[in-house]
């Protein structure tokens, strides 16, 4: 049994020793010089790819800025306010020491 | 290779259609899918003629080519596999409703056609690098130099990577002779 099994293997491993070339398609050219000038491609130039990243880098960036600069100008709006009221608390213990 | 001698695109495809055409069926054991890829192999040729260098020969970039498409679509194919989680992939009794049908190669005499149709099963399960080695020099019959420049590495590699090849099969089809 086992030296069926290794003829077997060795007949199957060499199965391909005589193999010939496959022909391809003659219309196979027609269609390549259909996809070349169709531009029908997976592939994406690098500098399509780089702009795009950098777009997005940028877009990002403003955001971040914008959110920033809105989130100082709130806080500067609230220091305004203090500002105020204290200003308002002195200037109401003024008048009640001019009206004693 | 001196670059003004490079042939034109037409040249290098009827000198390698069918070189690339037989390297590419025997990764994907599909005529359809192998018609597609060597499309892509020669859009790909195209659209990097400008760009070589001659640092190898022709053959070997394009069999690079080759080699690296038909690894892609496998790859490509198995991703779509993994993400059909709608079919079942297991029919009630738990076998493999989907199981790759018998490739039989069209350069291969009738004599032959069962017994290589199960060598084609054996060679899908092997590691990428065996399997390319195996393929190269088998059906290619490439010489252990060309395969190295090929796959870029050493002729003492490829050696290895030829005799791991033979006892993964030689293993696989002592498996398929038991069952």
């Amino acid at each position: 049994m086992d030296m069926n099994k290794g003829k077997w293997i060795n007949e199957v491993i060499n199965s391909l020793d005589d193999v010939k070339s496959a022909e391809v398609n003659p219309f196979l050219y027609t269609k390549i010089l259909q996809k070349i000038s169709s531009g029908n491609s997976e592939y994406t130039p690098m500098k399509l790819v780089w702009l795009a990243a950098a777009s997005f880098a940028l877009l990002l960036l403003l955001n971040f800025k914008v959110i920033k600069t809105s989130t100082s100008s709130s806080k500067n709006t609230k220091t305004e306010v203090q500002t105020l009221e204290s200003s308002y608390q002195l200037f109401n213990e003024n008048t009640l020491n001019y009206n004693q | 290779m001196p670059l003004d001698n490079i042939p034109s695109f037409q040249e290098i495809y009827e000198s390698y259609k069918n070189k690339v055409f037989n390297t590419v069926i025997s990764y994907l054991q599909n005529e359809e899918d192998a018609e597609e890829t060597t499309q892509d192999v020669f859009v790909e040729v195209h659209r990097s003629l400008d760009k070589f260098e001659g640092k190898s020969s022709l053959s070997t970039w394009i069999y690079r080519i080759s080699i690296n498409k038909s690894l892609d679509f496998i790859k490509s194919k198995n991703r779509k596999k993994r993400f059909a989680f709608m079919s079942s992939l297991f029919n009630a009794y738990g076998d493999l409703q989907h199981d790759a049908p018998n490739f039989f190669h069209p350069g291969v005499i009738l004599e032959q056609k069962e017994k290589s149709a199960i060598l084609f099963k054996a060679i899908n399960n092997l590691p990428e690098n065996q399997k390319t080695a195996f393929i190269l020099s088998k059906i290619e019959g490439l010489s252990y130099l060309e395969i190295s420049e090929v796959m870029q590495t050493s002729i003492s590699s490829v050696e290895s990577l030829l005799f791991r090849a033979k006892q993964n099969l030689q293993k696989e089809l002592s498996n398929f002779f038991k069952s």
